[in-house]
């Protein structure tokens, strides 16, 4: 029992610590863009940043099943590179958590942006800034509370993922299978015990990251 | 070398402009025109931060922005102090005024920290992060920063103006120096005259987004007056004939007659002096018992009335202009016209234009 839950937590962690890694890599260059663009294309592009919020998990999990097919339009490249199939494995399950948790690492730090003092930026600018000193050297600092939020969000987020992880992970112990998958296979064999095992160990860890965030967010004078 | 500005600019908030300036470089050019009339607009076109301006800009033959080309405002020889600082929070003041030297962006001099530090005197505060700083101090950290960037023109944008009386007694100095001391021309917005007039050899004024003056700091007196500001002024021209110690005054001779000003002038040397028009009040004949010391002879040349109750009074002093501003009644009262004889009271005199 004990060897089940620590196997999931595993993945569960490793799933968590990848996808936030890859998504905070570039989700502040995304949401740098949809702060600040005056394009046409940036209504529909905050808005397909955001549609994992409202679709189903089952639906973005059945599209990208077909994707991840052998010969999906992902699968097939992933094939001829690795000669792995994408569906049903790890790597699998982190292009699912990506696309799940988008929203979460880009809606804080878009909020975040807007409301950042655009004066400093023409400030670094007529100093000699180029936009890309001005990003890293301004933008990301002073915002370093939102991306700490966003990453802790992610990561939690990406815990509590379930229906993605049916649709495409599919339940490969030691790869696969998360510790809400492992608590979904625990209430239907009727293993209540292990399953309430399972139930808390989610609950404590989400109500801990959650405060730790929040904690994070309380005002805090620049000084 | 000069700065040419061409184009209009709309904003969705209404504001609308449209420039049409050439101001020659050199020295510094004061910028005035009341609130809303886009003083700062236009200095923020020069920068390159209006992107989607229709705006021209070009110094000398180099051409910044028009319909085909865009030189990033980074890229720009330009330096600028902003009314609030704009000091990054996150970084101490040294850190501060090393950004601009960690920029590789621009090529052209750059002026070594330690003497900026020295002569800003900035030591004291280098490892203070900006939000413990006072006003005063943190618009000395932004001129300081200011002037590590390579820049062939510096915009000043009312560097002073959210400071209080103290504080802009303490950066005043500061500034002044900057302006002298590095021979690189400014481009410095202000509402007050009283704040440049020491330093400026030219003036723009700006009203409701247009160009309404562009003269050299000698011509002031011809300065359109815009709505309730008063720059309206004259240059006087004199020579100093002597210093008296005991009072600090020095003595300076307008033709005929003699004019006071505070602190001393070299002997023999040929300065000119700002005459603000709402500083001089007119009377019939010479009054002795006032505490005014200047009373110059005048004769008027002309009447012009203001909307705003007052007129503007153009006075012919030994061949020289000088302009007053009073109240219509006041006028009324006294049947001032064209032709008659007055005697001028000077309430300030100041020191005008930086000579170039």
């Amino acid at each position: 029992m004990n060897q089940e839950l620590i196997t999931a937590g595993g993945v569960t962690i490793a799933l968590a610590t990848v996808t936030t890694l890859i998504l905070m890599s570039f989700s502040p260059l995304i949401a740098w863009w949809l702060a600040r663009s005056t394009s046409r294309m940036r209504a529909a592009a905050e808005a397909l940043v955001a549609l994992p919020l409202v679709l189903p998990p089952t639906v973005i999990g059945f599209y990208l099943l077909i994707a991840m097919a052998p010969d999906g339009v992902i699968g097939a490249p992933w094939m001829a590179l690795t000669a792995q199939p994408l569906a049903f494995s790890f790597a699998g399950l982190v292009i699912g958590s990506i696309l799940y948790s988008l929203p979460f690492a880009v809606q804080p730090l878009v909020a975040a942006f807007r409301s950042m003092d655009f004066g400093l930026l023409d400030a670094a600018t007529v100093l000699g800034a180029s936009p890309r000193a001005r990003f890293l050297r301004l933008v990301l600092p002073l915002n370093r509370r939102a991306l700490i939020a966003a990453a802790a969000l992610c990561f939690a987020h990406t815990i509590g993922e379930f229906g993605i992880v049916l649709m495409i992970g599919g339940n490969i112990a030691g790869e696969t299978r998360v510790l809400s998958i492992a608590l979904f296979d625990q209430v239907e064999a009727l293993r209540y015990a292990e399953a309430h095992v399972t139930a808390f160990v989610l609950l404590v860890a989400s109500m801990l990251l959650l405060t730790c965030i929040y904690v994070a967010q309380r005002p805090v004078r620049e000084s | 070398m000069e700065l040419h500005v061409k184009g209009e600019l709309n904003r969705h908030g209404g504001f609308s402009a449209a420039f049409d300036l050439t101001v020659p470089l050199a020295g510094v050019t004061a910028v005035l025109g009341p609130s809303g009339a886009g003083k700062s607009t236009l200095l923020r076109c020069i920068a390159g931060l209006e992107r989607d301006s229709k705006v021209a800009v070009r110094l000398g033959d180099e051409r910044w922005q028009d319909e085909h080309t865009f030189l990033p405002p980074h890229l720009r020889p330009v330096s600028m102090v902003f009314q609030d600082g704009r000091l990054f929070p996150h970084l101490t003041v040294r850190q501060n005024l090393m950004f601009p030297l960690e920029q590789r962006t621009r090529s052209g001099a750059r002026l070594s920290l330690d003497t900026v530090i020295e002569t800003m005197a900035l030591e004291a505060l280098i490892d203070r992060r900006p939000a413990t700083l006072s006003g005063g101090q943190r618009q000395r950290v932004a001129l300081a920063r200011a002037l590590l960037t390579p820049a062939r023109l510096w915009l000043f944008d009312e560097p002073m103006s959210s400071l209080d009386g103290t504080a802009r007694r303490e950066i005043g100095p500061y500034l002044a120096r900057a302006c002298r001391d590095h021979r690189v021309p400014v481009l410095y917005v202000t509402h007050a005259l009283d704040e440049v007039h020491h330093l400026a050899s030219r003036i723009l004024v700006l009203n409701e987004g247009r160009v309404i003056a562009n003269q050299s700091i000698d011509a002031v007196g011809k300065l359109t007056p815009v709505g309730e500001h008063a720059y309206g002024g004259a240059v006087l021209r004199g020579r100093a004939l002597g210093y008296s110690s005991e009072y600090d005054l020095t003595e300076l001779g307008i033709g005929r007659h003699r004019l006071v000003i505070t602190g001393r002038i070299e002997k023999d040397s040929e300065v000119s002096v700002l005459v603000a028009a709402r500083d001089v009040s007119i009377a019939l004949q010479d009054v002795a018992n006032v505490s005014i010391q200047n009373r110059l002879p005048a004769s008027i040349v002309s009447i012009t009335d203001e909307p705003s109750g007052s007129c503007l009074i153009t006075l012919d002093c030994e061949g020289q202009q000088l302009a007053s501003r009073i109240t219509r009644r006041s006028a009324h009262q006294l049947e001032l016209a064209p032709g008659r004889s007055v005697v001028a009271l000077i309430k300030s005199v100041a020191l005008a234009g930086a000579a170039p």
